[in-house]
């Protein structure tokens, strides 16, 4: 054996888990001799990421035991009739709960993440939870009474900052304790597999409007319902928030049109569908009318990304985005849209902050294009084409 | 420049900023103050300083490490700190296990951050993924375990 000192196997130990942090890799480091089971069995930190798979409770006595006093990242995946088995396993998790900094659970329904949470959280204090994340595997076959929905979770968790849920069912704000946490400032909203259709629009601007801190919402989906005519849904004002990652087909585009967000800087726009989602003049004015709304709304944009945009007028509605749309916009990357060649060379004004355009297969733009874009515009200005820095 | 010296006596006059990467030779550099003194390193050979030295040059002008990729640091963290590894320095480390023990113990002993970071993060990729059998192959290591201690650790540690 390599003749080093157990203080370098640690930093050894500690490099392999950052790159490895697959459930074997552990207990093979602990099957390599006694020296190696001592040395890692005394790194506390080797032991705070425990990821839970099977009702196997000595494993997660034996992860708990070593890892001191320092903060728990706990992944707990219970899919199946395993819940039931799980009563132990969540018992020894929730005596911990003052430890844990993230907590991420994998179910087959939400039934089985409501009593987990339920387990878990006991409405005690979480004081160093940092992350609450729920994905769910299946649809339940049942109708939540909306009032009962993570209604028992934690009394307090001051340093509760990101909420990653599916988007169905939603807590509301009458009856959960949970968002109203001044700490929220990050939401994601799973509305993938399987949700498709189950969304209330109305539950999510609730929710929105009920998280007063919020400084970033990420909303992915996939499916293909959408208003496009959004008029009746409620206007959420949402004065923090700072970035806006939204994914339509799918919601998406309504949530864009009612969110008003004076502070927003980031805004990542993803239209990209499988081959079954046939996209639509219907989807690109929707698209159009979104961005005029924001533009309207939060004239602090410095960074836009798009994906597989599509825009009805497009010969106009690209000069207008580099130009007017945004006063402050910095940064631009567009990904498999539709600007052409005789969209860039229309554009005779970007906005005066205007430092990078990124495009990434854009079949209507070539070389003759870009070079042309690029002679117009200032010495330190960076033109980036398929992951390829632009020089004159 | 900076005269070093190593254990089998090979002279290396190196600038300033480079061997200062070595927290040890800048101790030892503030400690005598100016002087034209030869530094000895007892405990590297000129074989392994050669490489520390070709690292050390490559790296002059990289930021200094940050002390928060310790113990807590979040997972993400740890991850990028983890991945961030640019093919020269792939290349670098790709030598025979010898010798790559041998720069890890140099950087040790020259107090080294990044290169005793990036030297356990290349034996980390030799590990990664590999068998309980595997690894013990790789570093001809003999499992000292009894079978019922072997037997207990994996009813801890493996799922059933």
């Amino acid at each position: 054996m390599p003749d080093l000192p157990p203080e370098l196997w640690t930093t050894i130990f500690r490099q392999l888990v950052a790159v490895d942090n697959t459930a074997l890799c552990r207990p093979r480091i602990l099957l390599t001799n006694r020296t190696w089971y001592q040395v890692a069995t005394s790194i506390y930190d080797l032991w705070t990421r425990i990821e839970i798979t099977t009702p196997h409770i000595a494993q997660v006595q034996f992860y708990i035991s070593h890892s001191g006093a320092l903060p728990l990242d706990i992944h707990l995946t219970v899919l199946g009739s395993m819940v039931q088995d799980m009563h132990p396993v969540a018992r020894l998790i929730a005596s911990h709960l003052h430890r844990i900094r993230l907590l991420e659970l994998h179910v087959q329904q939400h039934e089985d993440a409501e009593h987990l949470v339920q387990e878990i959280g006991r409405d005690q204090p979480a004081p160093l939870l940092e992350v609450l994340s729920i994905s769910l595997r299946a649809l339940s076959p049942w109708v939540f009474s909306d009032s009962l929905v993570y209604r028992t979770t934690f009394s307090s968790a001051p340093r509760l900052a990101h909420l990653i849920l599916p988007v169905y069912p939603l807590p509301r704000k009458r009856s959960c304790a949970l968002i109203h946490f001044p700490s929220l400032t990050h939401l994601t909203l799973d509305a993938r597999s399987p949700f498709h259709g189950q969304l209330n629009p109305e539950m999510v601007f609730e929710l929105l409007g009920a998280l007063v801190n919020l400084e970033s919402f990420t909303f992915k989906s996939t499916d293909t319902c959408s208003y496009f005519n959004t008029s009746g849904f409620p206007l959420v004002e949402s004065k923090r928030l700072r970035s806006v990652d939204i994914s339509a087909p799918g919601w998406g585009l309504d949530i864009l049109a009612r969110i008003v967000a004076p502070s927003l800087q980031n805004v990542c726009f993803d239209t990209r569908r499988d081959g079954v989602l046939m996209w639509s003049d219907v989807l690109a004015l929707g698209i159009s009318d979104a961005l005029r709304l924001l533009s309207e709304r939060s004239p602090s944009v410095t960074h836009v990304e798009l994906y597989a945009v599509k825009f009805s007028y497009h010969h106009w509605r690209y000069p207008w985005l580099l130009g007017e749309a945004f006063p402050l916009l910095q940064v631009l990357k567009l990904d498999d849209t539709d600007i052409t060649d005789a969209v860039l060379e229309r554009t005779s004004q970007t906005s005066p902050h205007f430092r990078r355009l990124e495009l990434r297969g854009c079949p209507g733009v070539t070389e003759g294009g870009w070079l042309s874009f690029l002679s117009r515009r200032d010495e330190d200005f960076e033109l980036v084409v398929d992951g390829r820095t632009i020089s004159r | 420049m900076v005269i070093l010296i190593t254990s089998d006596n090979v002279k290396y006059v190196v600038e300033k900023d480079v061997a200062e990467l070595s927290v040890l030779v800048k101790n030892m550099l503030e400690d005598i103050g100016p002087s034209d003194e030869p530094i000895p390193l007892h405990n590297v050979t000129s074989t392994v300083f050669n490489k520390v030295l070709e690292y050390c040059i490559y790296h002059r002008n990289d930021p200094p490490p940050s002390d928060d990729d310790e113990g807590c640091a979040s997972p993400l963290h740890k991850y990028l700190a983890s991945h961030i590894c640019s093919e020269w320095d792939q290349r670098f480390f790709d030598v025979d296990q010898a010798l790559l023990f041998d720069i890890i113990l140099a950087a040790n002993y020259l107090d080294i951050k990044t290169l005793l970071d990036d030297a356990c993060k290349a034996v980390a990729h030799l590990i990664q993924g590999k068998s309980t059998e595997e690894i013990r192959g790789i570093f001809n290591i003999v499992n000292d375990f009894t079978p019922e201690e072997e037997a207990r650790v994996k009813k801890e540690n493996v799922s059933s």
